[in-house]
């Protein structure tokens, strides 16, 4: 019983970072309707950029959490300015920006191996004791870690349902052309999406990285899949499904660790996606219109 | 006034145009009504003007303003409105959402005119935090038309509104476009139903193979075999058309 609460107190762990991850490609893929697989990379570059701002710049932990988010998220507006939007407003189709997609993931996986090579690196946080709270056991970052992740679902809430960029993001979500002839300016909410979806990623990447013991150019990349499984399973395109698809995945691969040999952990999280596309294809909230 | 001119306009898909060189007016206060059979370009003339389709000829002036060449969301905000036949409400928002996201370009409070709004269509005002999505599909296309009315719009531009509605929503439908032209708009329809079109319009364009054969008050236009037109009949519009007040384009 006790591995059984330990395990779910991890779960809680990996559904934070997951959830932190799937709601900012979702909010993304929502708004754009094509899949960024350069996401991966987003969250390598989140881990870099706190490190090097904790490391090189010798600023409290919070504030390179806070600063490493943030540069993530102006390079997911680089991208899109850059790179993206050029091949969409040339009406390509949908397919060649995933393509064009993974060619960006690559040239940001080798900048990060240009730069700060390719060895291991960890966070140099304060050694911790676990804590018991109720049946769980776990250290202050991860208590952290799942506090930063509830709070930054309840702002993409806030944000979704109480302000006009929320409310612009859900309709470009729903109706694009009807957004637009509604006054909305997608170009600029595109911009906000990708800043928010980048800033969410690099976010999940630092919590990831502190969560596990080192990250190396790649651990982002590794995550993908999974990430992918929370958002599919949670409905494409839904930050709420996503939020929900998280908590499922988070859950099914630390607590069967507990039961089965963890190296199966990440395949049962696909198990579960492949169950769900079999019960319910649309996810456990559904997307309408989506590629 | 005229609250909507386009002159000369030629747009379409790509770099095949389905409307060549069409000029239109609308008035303030006046119905307006394309008709003509499928494929005409009716509903590509109004992404056109809408700027949701470039044109390569013509201009566009909407109360006294070229819009020619601008982004949708810009004419948005400069007077015009369009409620396209499909897809014209957001499916997982309110009612009252998809008012908001009507008025989003005034860039203020919104609420007192949401209530003004829905004043107008008591039908939405029974359920306002409905999602749209489950709504009838008259109620859907009374939400599409009561959104467009969110920014006071000088010209509303309505693509089929009552294609596949029950009777009864016809009517409802074509009673709101009637109190619009009472307010003051300039309201352009565009109509499947010629009988329809002609019964509750102040003037008629025909548009058959995207150029506009005909053009007049509906008195005028019933004196015309339409059917024969319709089916790419009849000379020369010039020719065809021998009312004075009536003009060819």
């Amino acid at each position: 019983m006790t591995i059984f609460w330990l395990s779910v107190g991890f779960g809680l762990v990996t559904a934070s970072v997951l959830a932190l991850a799937s709601v900012g490609l979702s909010l993304q893929f929502g708004v754009t309707n094509y899949v960024n697989f350069a996401y991966g990379a987003f969250l390598t570059l989140g881990a870099y950029f706190a490190w090097t701002v904790l490391t090189g710049g010798h600023l409290p932990l919070g504030l390179a959490i806070v600063i490493g988010a943030l540069g993530v998220g102006v390079v997911g507006v680089l991208c899109d300015r850059i790179v993206f939007r050029s091949f969409t407003r040339s009406g390509f189709p949908l397919f060649y920006l995933l393509i064009v997609s993974f060619g960006v993931s690559l040239i940001l996986g080798n900048v990060v191996q240009g730069v700060w090579g390719p060895s291991p690196q960890f966070f140099a946080v304060v050694s911790q004791f676990p804590l018991h709270i109720g049946p769980f056991l776990l250290t202050p970052a991860q208590l952290v870690i799942i506090g930063v992740a509830i709070v930054s679902m309840v702002g993409v809430h806030l944000l979704l349902t109480r302000t006009r960029l929320g409310k612009a993001m859900r309709a470009m979500s729903d109706n694009p052309a009807l957004a637009q002839v509604s006054g909305i300016d997608i170009n600029r909410v595109t911009t906000w999406a990708w800043f928010i979806s980048g800033s969410l990623a690099g976010l999940a990447g630092i919590a990831l990285a502190i969560s596990t013991a080192s990250f190396e150019p790649g651990f982002g990349e590794n995550f993908l899949f999974t990430i992918f499984a929370a958002v599919i399973v949670g409905g494409i395109g839904q930050p709420y499904g996503a939020m929900l698809g998280a908590f499922l995945i988070g859950m099914v691969t630390e607590v069967s660790a507990a039961f089965i040999d963890p190296s199966y952990s990440t395949d049962l999280a696909f198990v579960v996606l492949i169950v769900m596309l079999l019960l319910r294809p649309q996810g456990l909230i559904p997307a309408r219109g989506k590629a | 006034m005229s609250a909507l001119q386009a002159e000369g306009l030629t747009t379409g898909y790509g770099s095949v145009p389905v409307v060549s060189n069409v000029s239109m007016e609308a008035r303030s206060g006046e119905v307006v009504v394309l008709v003509g059979p499928n494929g005409a370009g009716k509903s590509t003339f109004l992404k056109g003007l809408f700027g949701l389709l470039r044109h390569t000829t013509g201009r566009v002036v909407v109360d006294g303003r070229d819009v020619s060449g601008w982004p949708p969301h810009r004419i948005a905000r400069c007077g015009m409105a369009y409620v396209p036949q499909v897809s014209n409400i957001f499916p997982t928002m309110s009612v009252v959402e998809n008012l908001e996201i009507g008025g989003f370009a005034s860039g203020g409070d919104v609420r007192q005119r949401i209530d003004e709004v829905l004043a107008i269509f008591p039908d939405l005002a029974r359920s306002p935090r409905a999602k749209a999505g489950s709504l009838s599909g008259g109620q859907q296309n009374i939400l599409g038309m009561a959104r467009s009315l969110m920014l006071s719009p000088k010209v509303v531009l309505l693509d089929e509104p009552t294609a596949g509605l029950a009777p009864r929503y016809v009517g409802t439908v074509w009673e709101q476009v009637g109190r619009l032209s009472t307010a003051g708009t300039a309201v352009m329809v565009v109509e499947q139903n010629v009988e329809l079109a002609m019964r509750h319009s102040d003037r008629v364009y025909v548009l058959v193979a995207g150029r506009v054969r005909l053009h007049g008050t509906p008195e005028e236009i019933r004196r015309h075999d339409l059917t024969a037109l319709f089916l790419g009949g009849g000379a020369t519009p010039s020719a065809e058309v021998g009312e004075q007040s009536m003009r060819s384009v």
